[in-house]
């Protein structure tokens, strides 16, 4: 159960801070304090107001109120200590064990104290490049269009390199631009520029296939005008079916299922 | 309370074990003794530890107790049990756990009891139609040898031949080892199906056999896609078994 202490006084603050890292919750600490650390080398952070955030496997960030790097960190903790001095002053030490490292914070004051068992089984999906995209439609054609095979990737023409070079199921040349950002007129007219030079060096005129996750209006408008054609893929569908870590198919049952069915027991 | 236990180092391998299950643990102590039931978040594997008061070598019971433990600490304290140190736990004023090594000395580690709720862990009721009794270091050899292969163990008991098979199949490799008690692998068969198969999720087998380093016995239960149950026979009759969900294809 989530808990919020405001304004706790220093003696309450050490007993709710000691309880909850017994249970290994994760801890939010709004205060003023300053911060002793000796390790591969020593520092000292004079008083000010600063969020802690203690985390169940005894990582630690300070963080000022500006800026997206904390001040100090311990990336874990052997033995995380609470005591204090004279019920004035919190101490909160934590000690790592290899290489050793001890961060000490003293607080006069603290605002708000928040802790919490959190769960969290989300999945971070991985955002995948360009070259993983173009080598993925190098492997699965069927994914731009049924009956494409690509030939070639990175293929060199005059005026710069065609991510993939294929030929359509009627035979017909087909030069692939790829973008894994909303594709703009600069990308239309990149692609153009390789199906007017490879119509030049070989006479025969190409398809111009732009594959991106999105276009601007412009592109979409100046495809059109130009004769060249779009494909809208999603990075997030082909890392999820074709990029991600496979994991088994099958299922496991839950024991809940099996409460209350006759046999032994 | 107060208990004590003739080898730590049975508490130092179940523990472990359990460890890898569940993250904190509910301890009841009644006049019967001790006893842990739990089940783990995903509801796949249920543990259920039991030492009776004869299994103990000290039981001093005032009254009905539950002492809540942080799995990752009572394992990390527990990893300090040597050979013929003996074990006593004993519950201390201010909430907390006195856990003591008596050996070479007397080492006391003392770690906060948790205010926690032990969750009622319902009965299972599983029509088990095999049971094998055999070694616990060949349940764990078994697992070990084929946890390479896949990430699932496929046992198949054959009652006419009195064999039990673990396969493992993964795109690349495949592994078998057939058990018997011919080959000298298996102390007890009894099967009441022709051919029983299921599938367990090797992880969760892994972490159930380092407990047997502490166990003189085990007994392996199941049937065609039902849960396994493995069930440790301890030194000086206490007992830790498992139960662990099969895996549908």
């Amino acid at each position: 159960m989530p808990e919020i202490h405001v304004n706790p006084k220093i003696r309450e603050a050490e007993g709710i801070l000691k309880k909850a890292l017994a249970r290994k919750e994760v801890i939010v600490i709004v205060g003023s304090l300053s911060i002793d650390y000796v390790g591969r080398s020593r520092s000292r952070l004079t008083h000010g107001e600063r969020i802690v955030l203690i985390k169940p496997d005894g990582s630690i960030l300070v963080h000022r109120p500006t800026g997206y790097k904390p001040v100090n960190w311990q990336p874990d903790s052997k033995i995380i200590e609470v005591f204090t001095h004279d019920s004035e002053v919190l101490v909160i030490r934590s000690i790592r064990g290899k290489p050793r490292e001890i961060l000490t914070m003293y607080f006069d004051n603290v605002k708000m104290i928040y802790t919490d068992k959190l769960v969290d089984h989300g999945e971070f999906a991985m955002y995948i490049d360009e070259h993983e995209i173009r080598d993925l439609l190098y492997e699965h054609p069927e994914i731009i269009e049924d009956g494409l095979r690509i030939i070639e990737k990175e293929k060199p023409l005059r005026n710069g390199y065609i991510d993939l070079f294929g030929v359509d199921s009627r035979g017909k040349p087909v030069i692939i631009e790829l973008k894994r950002v909303t594709a703009t007129r600069e990308a239309v007219l990149q692609l153009y520029n390789y199906v007017v030079e490879y119509e030049k060096t070989t006479g025969v005129k190409p398809r111009g296939i732009l594959v991106a996750p999105s276009f601007s209006a412009k592109a979409v408008e100046s495809l059109s005008k130009l004769g060249l054609e779009r494909r809208e893929i999603s990075l997030q569908k082909l890392w999820r079916e074709y990029l991600k870590p496979s994991q088994t198919p099958s299922k496991t049952h839950s024991l809940m299922d099996y409460l209350g069915k006759s046999g032994e027991e | 309370m107060k208990l004590r236990f003739k080898d730590a180092r049975t508490w130092r391998y179940t523990m472990n074990a359990v460890g890898k299950i569940i993250d904190e643990a509910a301890f009841r102590i009644t006049s019967e003794g001790l006893r842990m039931k739990a089940i783990d978040p995903s509801r796949i594997v249920m543990v259920d530890f039991n030492l009776s008061k004869d299994s103990l070598d000290e039981f001093i019971y005032e009254k009905d107790e539950i002492i809540g433990v942080n799995m990752e600490d009572l394992v990390k304290i527990l990893r300090r049990a040597l050979k013929n140190d003996e074990l006593e736990l004993e519950t201390i004023e201010g909430n907390r756990l006195a856990v003591v090594f008596i050996g070479r000395g007397r080492r006391t580690f003392i770690i906060p009891s948790l205010e926690t709720i032990a969750e009622e862990v319902p009965e299972l009721k599983i029509p088990f139609k095999v049971q094998i009794k055999m070694p616990p270091s060949i349940f764990r050899d078994v697992v070990k040898e084929l946890e390479p292969i896949s990430d699932a163990i496929e046992f198949i008991a054959k009652k006419d031949e009195e064999k039990l098979l673990a396969r493992a199949t993964s795109d690349l490799a495949e592994a078998e080892i057939e058990l018997s008690i011919e080959n000298g692998a298996l102390i007890d068969f009894k099967a009441e199906e022709e051919e029983a198969r299921a599938i367990y999720t090797v992880d969760y087998l892994s972490d159930i056999s380092t407990a047997s380093q502490a166990a003189d016995e085990l007994d392996f239960y199941f049937a065609t896609a039902v849960p396994c149950k493995i069930d440790y026979t301890l030194p000086m009759g206490g007992r830790l078994t498992f139960y662990v969900a099969p895996r549908v294809e």
